[in-house]
């Protein structure tokens, strides 16, 4: 078929079908933003929320059906890749949009302050466009779309960040979060061009094998690549790119915080195990390099989870704490990135591809019922506060028990979820043959027992402390969806193993 | 020469501008010396032949980012020559800081080796600098090595090795009149890739050329060749170029940029190999407008109270 | 002398190392909100001088400068979200000192 008279020939139609997922979400943007012409403003906002989660739920589908025949595909020109892992992080990505579409319907849509705006049509235009840059940002082997990916991922974040636009939190981290992502998008873009000085084009592939026959990064690579983890970190909210984490995840509103403490951080690991694996592996002859990376990103991740628990052991707003146990949990999957390949393995079954993509599934539905009640509770009482929590085993014991058990899951203990996660990841690490990664368990282990006081201190308030104030009331269908979230959480343990053995 | 003095006057306007920024303190005067680095980045683009770029550089940059940044200090500040100077001990610890990035940077970046592509000079230009000035001249021995590789070499009039034959290398070599003989028996085997009226050869006869060469001699992927004569062969292909071949084949190495040929190029790239950013960038520009448009309108009176904090 | 009068790669790599400083140097040093979006711009103008000598002296193709365009347009766009949240944060404060964003404390 061509095009115009340039005798241009459109995309193959297999590249168009392995970007079905983001065609199919860019169309409910579009139908979102003109279905306010067809209906009243009492009904617009909760039918935008339904449209953009069935939107979602179908790219997710779409999605699937890529994983589930498998192999890898390059789309658009190499640019693109549809293989297992970007498949299966997409299936995340958009379920998870799917998922925020209805918590937004179960509590945004029913929070009534003076403060509180909501207009639904921009919101999920907004949301859905930054959700199409993270599913760029997993299946991208080129540096441009790299960079095209980030900006089309953070672009709508800074403004659904200020989107509370009567409160100065929200101002306030609307402008803390665009000035830290434009310096750091800065630096990444002078990173991005040495790097394209050095190798002479912006494929990963094409680079890696150029670092793969050279035996060596020179130096000013170093520098490029330094620059292209500002970047990428930033997107992680890695130490020493974390500071706008807290601000804006506070000044946020919740269900904001729970889209970017998920869906932005996997959509950045997943790009840095595919940029890692690219460049670092221990293919071949066993580079002295490839050591030096992986101890690079071990630093790295244990530097982000000890500072992300340590800093959130003194947190008393439970958005600011989740905050920085999202910068740990984030520590906690660098750990897996850090697990590169040996001799030849694809980037797909490789053991540290296998625990990234375990924890995030699991990190998941534990953030988001986290999230969910603490926006649940914030409806009831106006406050995020732990004091918030008082009692609230005894006020909502619908909410707490629950809560009770993500909190349990974010720790890591056995029986949830979050500890198949953890035993997974850590023991990647111990086994990990060609150098020895068994520091990094110990980290993780000490780590963990750090986050077990500040996770603690919220069970203890709720079911230990006891206030005068009343029950709060909760609907049913808010517990329904706090249960349902409660469900997998439980319920991924029973199917880890057959989990794992599918990726 | 020219270009020497043409390099120092923008290279000059640039760092004025940029110093202007960082040493002035009325946010106004700093947009404004803005002006001056974007202006002069624009010049060094021509100079550098991306006239594409450079024109956008004005229009889109200089024209409306900046006239935006302008109208953003206006905004928001109350006097806009308000002065606001940062502490002593400050501006010292960063001229150092500065200083010593500049040092690092300069010292690495002089030390390095950068990526040459197999052809980057027309051969004109290429007699003109004599190859031992010529910047890939250090590495001649690495393409040498890649040409034996491949039994084939692509050389100027003075049977320099210019590049590897892949398909890609045919075709620059066809637009840059360069010749492709196959290596070892160079007299009778010549091959040049120019047609009678000394014009680069279309990309119909680069193909016949490429294959009637016996397939150990050349290092290029059959299918993509297939699927490059398919695409030439097919009825409603008009005017077959070199870079209708580049596109057939969906291969960013054949969009070069020479000889006035970047802006043709990156019109082609942007409806083909670079088809794919360039939509995203509409959903990316889509959201931006929503964005900015929700965030800077006030807040329709109807829908609640003032605000303000909680 | 002939490496000053002979323009080549390096004199543009420079160039861009300096810029990139200033712009580093510029987003530590203003107080600004809008002084610091102009620190980003000079150094996303680093990376475009950069992208496009890269493009003339080292690949011969386009792919450093579309993704120079690119650059440009990403940065439009970076300064349309940017400004349309300083106004807002201005609108509630009065200013846009990022010092004075100092309710939420990092």
């Amino acid at each position: 078929m061509k095009l115009l008279a340039l005798n241009v020939p459109l995309p193959p139609a297999a590249d168009m079908a392995a970007f079905a997922p983001e065609l199919i979400v860019t169309a409910t943007a579009v139908a979102v933003l003109l279905l306010p012409f067809f209906l009243t403003r009492s009904r617009r906002d909760r039918l935008t929320a339904a449209v953009t989660a069935l939107g979602a739920a179908a790219a997710a589908v779409a999605a699937g059906a890529f994983f589930v025949r498998g192999g890898s595909h390059p789309a658009f020109s190499g640019l693109l890749v549809a293989d297992r892992l970007s498949s299966f992080l997409r299936v995340l990505i958009f379920g998870f949009l799917a998922l925020i579409a209805v918590m937004w319907l179960i509590t945004a849509s029913r929070r009534r302050n003076d403060a509180t705006v909501i207009d639904a049509p921009e919101f999920f235009t907004l949301l859905i466009a930054a959700t199409v840059g993270m599913g760029m940002m997993v299946s991208s082997v080129n540096l441009l779309m790299v960079v095209v990916g980030i900006e089309l991922a953070s672009l709508p974040s800074y403004a659904m960040a200020g989107f509370q636009k009567q409160q100065r939190l929200g101002a306030e981290a609307a402008m803390k979060y665009v000035v830290f992502g434009a310096v750091t998008a800065a630096v990444m873009l002078y990173g991005v061009s040495l790097l394209y000085g050095v190798y002479g084009t912006l494929s990963v592939d094409r680079i890696a094998a150029s670092v793969a026959s050279a035996g060596t990064i020179p130096p000013v690579a170093v520098i490029g690549m330094l620059g292209l983890l500002a970047g990428v970190g930033f997107k992680i909210s890695a130490v020493p790119f974390h500071f706008w984490c807290p601000d804006v995840f506070e000044g946020a509103s919740v269900e904001v915080a729970t889209f970017l403490s998920v869906a932005s951080k996997a959509a950045g690991l997943a790009l840095l195990l595919r940029l890692v694996y690219a460049v670092g592996g221990f293919a071949g002859a066993a580079p002295h390099y490839a050591g030096s990376i992986a101890l690079a990103v071990g630093i790295l991740a244990t530097l982000t989870a000890t500072l992300g628990n340590l800093a959130a052991l003194a947190q008393d707003n439970l958005k600011r704490m989740l905050a920085y146990s999202s910068i740990a949990h984030a520590g906690y999957v660098l750990m897996a990135v850090a697990i590169l390949p040996t001799d030849g393995q694809g980037i797909s079954g490789s053991p540290g591809a296998q625990a990234l993509v375990l924890y995030l599934l699991v990190y998941l539905f534990m953030n988001l019922g986290a999230f969910s009640v603490v926006a649940l509770v914030y409806n009831r009482t106006g406050s995020e506060r732990i004091e918030a929590f008082a009692g609230l085993g005894r006020r909502a014991p619908l909410l707490a028990i629950p809560m009770a058990l993500f909190l349990v899951s974010l720790v890591g203990l056995p029986p949830m979820a979050g500890f198949a996660a953890k035993f997974q990841l850590f023991y990647a690490l111990f086994v990990y043959q060609p150098i020895s990664l068994r520091w990094l368990v110990v980290v993780g282990l000490v780590n963990t027992l750090i986050s077990l006081f500040y996770y603690m201190r919220v069970v203890r308030a709720m079911f230990l402390q006891t206030t005068d104030d009343g029950p709060i009331e909760v609907s049913a269908l808010a517990a329904g969806w706090v249960i349902a979230m409660a469900v997998p959480v439980t319920g991924l343990l029973v199917v880890w193993q057959p989990l794992t053995k599918l990726f | 020469m020219l270009e020497a003095i043409l390099f120092y006057g923008f290279a000059a306007m640039a760092l004025a501008g940029a110093f202007g920024v960082l040493l002035s303190r009325n946010i106004v005067r700093t947009a404004v010396w803005l002006l001056a680095t974007l202006g002069a980045a624009a010049g060094l683009y021509f100079l550098l032949g991306a006239m594409f770029v450079g024109a956008i550089q004005l229009i889109v940059y200089a024209g409306g980012t900046l006239v935006l940044i302008i109208f953003g200090v206006m905004l928001t500040s109350k006097n806009p020559h308000m002065r606001f100077a940062p502490r002593r001990a400050e501006v010292a610890v960063a001229a150092v800081v500065c200083l010593a990035l500049v040092g690092l940077l300069v010292w690495v970046l002089l030390h390095s080796t950068w990526y040459v592509g197999p052809i980057v000079q027309t051969r004109a230009q290429w007699a003109q600098t004599g190859v031992n000035e010529h910047p890939w001249a250090h590495d001649l021995q690495a393409v040498t090595q890649f040409l034996d590789a491949n039994h084939v070499a692509i050389v100027d009039a003075k049977g320099v090795p210019c590049g590897p034959v892949t398909l890609a290398g045919l075709a620059r070599a066809a637009w840059y009149e360069l010749t492709v003989m196959p290596q070892g028996d160079q007299g009778d085997r010549r091959q040049p890739l120019h047609d009678a009226d000394g014009k680069p050869m279309s990309g119909d006869q680069l193909l016949a050329e490429l294959h009637a060469l016996p397939p150990q001699d050349r290092a290029i992927d059959d299918a993509a060749l297939e699927s490059a004569i398919a695409a030439l062969e097919s009825p409603d292909a008009p005017a077959r170029t070199v870079q209708q071949v580049a596109y057939a084949c969906g291969d960013a190495d054949l969009l070069t940029d020479a000889d006035g040929d970047g802006t043709r190029n990156i019109g082609l790239g942007f409806l083909g190999v670079y088809l794919l950013p360039f939509e995203v960038i509409s959903v990316l520009l889509l959201a931006v407008l929503i964005g900015a448009a929700y965030l800077a309108r006030p807040r329709v009176p109807a829908s609640g109270g003032t605000g303000g904090g909680r | 002398m002939n490496h000053v009068l002979h323009i080549g790669l390096n004199h543009y790599l420079v160039l861009a190392a300096i810029l990139f400083a200033a712009g580093l140097c510029t987003m530590t040093l203003k107080r600004n909100a809008i002084g610091i979006l102009i620190g980003v711009e000079l150094v996303l103008n680093a990376a475009n001088v950069n992208l496009i000598a890269f493009s003339h002296y080292g690949t011969g193709l386009i792919d450093g400068q579309v993704t120079a365009i690119f650059v440009i347009v990403l940065a439009a766009a970076e300064a349309a979200v940017a400004l349309a949240i300083f106004l807002n944060f201005y609108n509630r404060l009065a200013t846009v000192d990022v010092d004075r964003g100092d309710r939420l404390r990092g």
